[in-house]
């Protein structure tokens, strides 16, 4: 619905508290700390023979639990257990304001385990995790360097690996994934949904705009569906919304396709259709809190959506549904923002598959970027298609693993120029949908 | 394929126009389809024990990827040799606003797709939709014996939820490489099924070692690699392993004294080990992993020259 031009679009296949006895743990990994006493853990002083505990400090080590700040931009979440230290370290777009970032650690997202020492230095090991796109790890050795009564401050000493940051200042307030400001203003979903703006440039003269809440109702965020594409015919009011196999592309535009601008001056430019990147889906699976947890207010939403999911397939005489699965409909937007096009469209408060980066829809956990052009694989095509993210497969590897036809696309107005070749040498290994 | 996103109603448009949400109008509700997650915040492509077909994809060698919890959370996990480390992430944010409490339906009211395997969910914690937790531990085991995870967790707070200290948690992962499974059941984790693997673009790295092999009766000389070593006949060893999580799939390897270079010889596997005679040897080799990633070529002497007689 929301925002600009119908997207012909198709994707894819698509303890530790501390003690005085320490045990090794697994292998690789800092020892582990029983539960017992303490905040730290005494030195021990590597001399042969001479070995001794190092007297505790003057200073009462601060608690180290909070969310800090990386000297590499970095949002780093740290919990202090014990005389454990424990961090998941998400990277930031410098691009775009902290606070208004959805998705976080594209770039890297690491997890941090080390020992805090009496001494004030923290010995650990670290290890990107494949959030984002690095893949990296090794040792870090830091110090605990803030002065009395200030906020804690970490610097590094030693490291190895691909691990750029410094040092790290705690914030004197959490950042979490409810906030949109940086006075920790709460934003939740609804508030969301109020404060993005649709698109028709009709309505620029016309103010205030309709809002996302003006259409949609949310009900439930952050819901997760497993299911699969819809591969069946299902047209069920005689329109043009069936169901064909397609190959795996993002497009957009009913005209010029492969061409069209997929940026802001699009978004702006036409009132014409919207700019969704559009299926449908047999949803088989809810997570597994789905009807108790997270509808806020609505507390009948949960009856409500279940009498939906059981008629819906049955109304529309769908084929191959097991008693518990369910027809789902999905949209993602173009961009979600909170301005008009007049004033820069501002800042992003929901994804869209045109924006960029952190504010993109994500897609096997990379950005689709969709107004970003991505140059042809295959030179021959007419198409200056977008694809979902790869990087860098060997195309050897590609071919080996990219075999059957894939995707299904609700075909809006307009044609989809069937061609398999537009992003058949794209996919990913090992996940396309055979459909 | 997983999906993320917002679940609405959408009222308004066209042919899905209404939007009552009466439940006491159960035939209006009924009657409109307008039920959409929109927007989607992300699209994962799964290899799915829903479907058959995906039974005889070829796992990655290792647990490195991201993997789907039956709790809707998101766990990122990094296989490092036997050590495991991951980030598991539930919702990335409040699920809605107004409220200091969450409804619970009774369970015979809803259809089983909805209940089945619900688990106890405290109104007051909300540690059971909102939390963030790191693991560090090992894997043992064998990918046909099936192996086992233990290991040690912790909160940490970037949800809603305030951090937490941890405890340790053992998990079993099935032959397959699809799923790992908390050994102990009612533990804030869920059974995780793999999403998908990131590409992997990193080279593995190999390295050469070199054991002098005793010669009878003479106590052999000692190897070396570089040059430095004597001349007896030594036992060459070259393993490789692959940060990037695909897996050494070759090693490459030649060596030579003078004359002619050879091909090169190919190694299935992690590592390779032969023995070459008395004297001085180059010896060229790199490994490749399972990604299609070559390592650069490393170009050693082994031994030194046999002394003149």
């Amino acid at each position: 619905m929301m925002i600009a031009k119908r997207l012909l679009y198709w994707v894819f296949v698509l303890g530790l508290v501390s003690a005085s006895a320490q045990t090794r743990g697994p292998a690789g990994i800092p020892p582990i700390i029983r539960p017992g006493s303490g905040a730290c853990e005494p030195v021990v002083l590597a001399n042969p023979g001479t070995a001794r505990k190092a007297p505790a400090p003057a200073v009462v080590l601060p608690d180290l639990t909070g969310t800090y700040s990386g000297d590499d931009g970095g949002l780093y979440y740290m919990q202090q257990s014990g005389s454990r230290l424990w961090w998941a370290g998400l990277s930031i777009d410098p691009k775009k304001a902290l606070e208004t970032q959805w998705h976080r650690g594209l770039d890297f997202t690491h997890v941090f385990s080390g020992t805090i020492f009496c001494d004030g230095h923290i010995d650990g090991l670290w290890a990107d995790v494949p959030r984002g796109a690095a893949l990296s790890s090794g040792t870090l050795n830091l110090v605990i360097d803030s002065p009395a009564g200030a906020l804690a401050h970490l610097k590094q000493t030693f490291s190895t690996g691909e691990i750029t940051a410094k040092s790290w200042q705690k914030r004197q307030n959490g950042i979490n994934d409810v906030f949109i400001d940086g006075s920790g203003t709460g934003a939740g979903i609804e508030s969301r949904f109020a404060t993005v703006l649709k698109n028709p440039s009709s309505q620029d003269t016309l103010p205030p705009r309709s809002s996302l809440l003006d259409n949609l109702k949310p009900y439930r965020d952050q819901t997760v569906v497993f299911g699969h594409i819809i591969t069946v015919k299902a047209d069920p009011f005689g329109f043009a919304f069936g169901f064909d196999y397609e190959a795996p592309h993002v497009n957009f535009a009913t005209d010029d396709f492969g061409h069209k601008d997929r940026g802001m001056n699009s978004f702006c430019g036409q009132d014409s259709g919207d700019g969704d990147f559009d299926f449908r889906l047999k949803a088989e699976k809810f997570e597994r809190a789905f009807a108790r947890t997270g509808w806020g207010d609505r507390d009948q939403g949960p009856l409500i959506f279940k009498t939906k999911f059981d008629e819906v397939a049955r109304i529309l005489g769908l084929t191959g549904f097991g008693p518990s699965d369910t027809y789902l409909g999905l949209e993602a937007i173009m961009y979600g923002r909170q301005g008009t096009c007049h004033d820069g469209l501002g800042a992003a408060f929901l994804p869209g598959w045109a924006d960029s980066e952190a504010n993109s829809v994500l897609i096997n956990g990379r950005p689709t970027n969709g107004a970003t052009r991505l140059p042809n694989p295959l030179p021959d095509q007419p198409c200056n298609f977008i694809q979902p993210p790869v990087r860098g497969r060997r195309e050897q590897t590609q071919q080996r693993h990219t075999t059957g036809k894939a995707g299904a696309l609700r075909q809006g107005p307009g044609n989809i120029r069937e061609n398999y070749r537009h992003s058949g040498a794209r996919l990913r290994p090992r996940t396309h949908l055979s459909l | 394929m997983r999906i993320t996103g917002t679940l609405v109603l959408d009222c308004g448009h066209g042919l899905t126009s209404p939007c009552d949400d009466d439940p006491g109008d159960l035939d209006d509700v009924r009657g409109h389809l307008n039920q959409e997650i929109h927007p989607i915040y992300s699209i994962d492509v799964i290899n799915s024990p829903f479907r058959p077909e995906d039974a005889n994809l070829t796992a990655r060698q290792n647990l490195t990827g991201a993997w789907a919890g039956e709790d809707g959370s998101t766990y990122y996990i990094r296989q490092i040799g036997n050590t495991v480390w991951w980030l598991g992430q539930m919702r990335d944010r409040q699920p809605m606003q107004g409220r200091t409490h969450f409804p619970i339906i009774g369970a015979e009211q809803l259809a089983p797709a909805f209940s089945a395997g619900d688990p106890p969910c405290s109104n007051v914690t909300r540690q059971c939709w909102a939390f963030a937790t790191v693991f560090a531990g090992t894997v043992t085991g064998t990918t046909d014996g099936g192996e086992t995870i233990q290991g040690v967790w912790a909160g940490v707070p970037q949800s809603v939820s305030a951090g937490s200290s941890g405890s340790r948690a053992n998990f079993i992962v099935n032959p397959q490489h699809k799923m790992i499974i908390p050994q102990v059941e009612g533990t804030i984790f869920p059974v995780l099924t793999k999403m998908y693997e990131p590409d992997d673009t990193t080279p593995p790295k190999s390295a050469i070692t070199a054991t002098p092999v005793k010669s009878s009766g003479m106590g052999g000389p000692r190897g070396a690699v570089g040059g430095v070593g004597v001349s007896g006949p030594n036992q060459v060893t070259i393993t490789a392993t692959d940060q990037g999580g695909s897996g050494v799939q070759n090693i490459w390897y030649r060596f030579y004294a003078q004359g002619a270079v050879p091909a090169f010889s190919v190694a299935q596997g992690a590592t390779v080990s032969f023995t070459l005679p008395g004297g001085s040897f180059r010896v060229e080799f790199f490994a490749t992993d399972n990604a299609g990633n070559d390592e650069a070529l490393h170009s050693v002497v082994v031994g030194v020259p046999l002394a003149k007689p």
